[in-house]
């Protein structure tokens, strides 16, 4: 019988890559019995979901409006691309 | 030969087009620069440069009709066509004034003119009501429609030119863009400038190799990706030494038989799912800066990115079964962490 503990780390390697026969039954097996294991995968799952659909927000530039380039930073950024096109 | 314009400044167009509601333009007149409206005029300078720059030179004020509020308005328009030098010299002639702009634009091929016509709308989109109309566009048997309709324009090049780039526009087009994406990959404010600073130089440099078939925020979006990895990699190496592996963070939850310990399961027991979707993101960012930043790293690259394990390990150096740990240690905490705080936050 694996723990809680072996369980919950093939459990996070499980939606990264496939795991063996004998693994997913030990999973599937502990998953029917144990409720906190159980809300592990759930939580894992929700963690990536939401990880992605931030990712795509971000990239859609439909997220964090507030965050801005520093006046600073841009006028920097600008005299250094002025002095590598002169 | 076709010729995309590119996406943003088309989608610009789109923008601002359905922002202004009232054209001063028939729909049946093709000459933008024509306009009937009697106020002061709105300088222009055109710069027009060849890729390889012998040609390069800022060229004629040219004056259009504008309300009487843009006067003081200067716009500098930067098209670059390697092959296109003499037909902008032609362009030149033909724009100040309204009276000779129509016999000089049909000397200009039209994927020129409409590549103005976009440069323009683009220009003005934080402008509304600027009386410029970018509708329909025909000419000499080209009928290019509506800009309305059309994003992506293919437009049909007489010799093949290399499409435009305004790199100088682009701190102050992109950098806000650029910036937010690397703040939320590398979570450091100056790591952050530092990325975006270096994606503007690269992008300047390298600027030949823009194809032109997809738009200027997408392709320098794709340089900074790579210069996040790189960024990524350099502190992972340097962290190496410093992060503390040692103990199991893992210990904390789990008791030595390997069970849940008693004091996670309530949280354990409360659904991630409860973090309402607006708060995910900031609640989220609060915990990865509490992970050792390999953890984080790997966690954005992996979970963020949707880099393929492989890729992963291989950017970073790391075993298979290293990446594994990290991975694993991460969501722990972080499930952990953002429950915590979510509920205290409720609280």
């Amino acid at each position: 019988m694996l723990s809680c503990k072996e369980i919950s780390k093939l459990v996070s390697q499980s939606i990264d890559q496939k795991l063996t026969w004998r693994e997913r039954m030990n999973i599937w097996m502990h998953l029917k019995m144990c409720r906190l294991c159980s809300a592990f995968r759930r939580d894992v799952l929700r963690l990536r979901r939401g990880s992605r659909e931030q990712a795509i927000l971000i990239e859609d530039d439909a997220s964090m409006p507030e965050v801005k380039l520093s006046a600073g930073a841009t006028k920097r950024i600008k005299q250094a691309i002025q002095s590598h096109s002169s | 030969m076709l010729f995309q314009v590119n996406t943003v400044i088309g989608l610009a167009a789109n923008v601002w087009l359905r922002k202004t509601e009232r054209p001063i333009l028939a729909e049946s007149d093709p000459d933008i620069f024509n306009s009937s409206v009697t106020a002061t005029s709105l300088s222009f300078s055109f710069h027009f440069s060849s890729v390889d720059s012998r040609a390069s030179k800022t060229d004629s004020l040219a004056s259009v009709p504008v309300l009487a509020h843009f006067a003081s308005l200067e716009v500098n328009l930067e098209l670059r066509y390697l092959s296109h030098w003499q037909l902008f010299r032609d362009c030149k002639v033909c724009l100040p004034t309204a009276t000779v702009a129509k016999p000089c634009l049909r000397g200009i091929p039209v994927f020129i003119a409409v590549r103005l016509i976009c440069e323009l709308a683009h220009r003005f989109t934080p402008v509304s009501g600027f009386p410029m109309h970018v509708g329909s566009f025909s000419r000499e048997g080209y009928n290019y429609g509506s800009l309305l309709e059309r994003t992506n324009m293919a437009i049909p090049l007489v010799t093949e030119g290399a499409p435009s780039l305004r790199p100088m526009a682009w701190v102050d087009e992109f950098g806000d863009y650029l910036f937010r994406y690397a703040v939320s990959r590398l979570r450091d404010v100056g790591a952050a400038e530092d990325v975006v600073q270096q994606t503007f130089l690269s992008g300047f440099q390298n600027r030949e190799q823009f194809t032109g078939s997809g738009s200027e925020r997408g392709w320098l979006l794709g340089i900074l990706k790579r210069k996040i990895i790189d960024t990524v990699r350099q502190r992972s190496r340097t962290s190496q030494l410093t992060d503390s592996d040692g103990n199991d963070p893992l210990d904390q939850m789990f008791d030595q038989k390997g069970s849940w310990k008693q004091n996670v399961r309530s949280t354990l027991l409360q659904p991630l799912d409860a973090v309402e979707a607006s708060e995910f993101w900031p609640i989220l960012q609060q915990c990865l800066d509490t992970l050792p930043q390999r953890q984080a790293d790997v966690f954005m690259l992996r979970e963020m990115d949707d880099l393929e394990t492989e890729v992963v390990c291989k950017e970073l150096a790391i075993t298979p079964s290293n990446l594994w740990v990290l991975l694993h240690r991460a969501r722990v905490r972080l499930a952990s962490c953002m429950k915590a705080r979510w509920f205290q936050e409720k609280s």
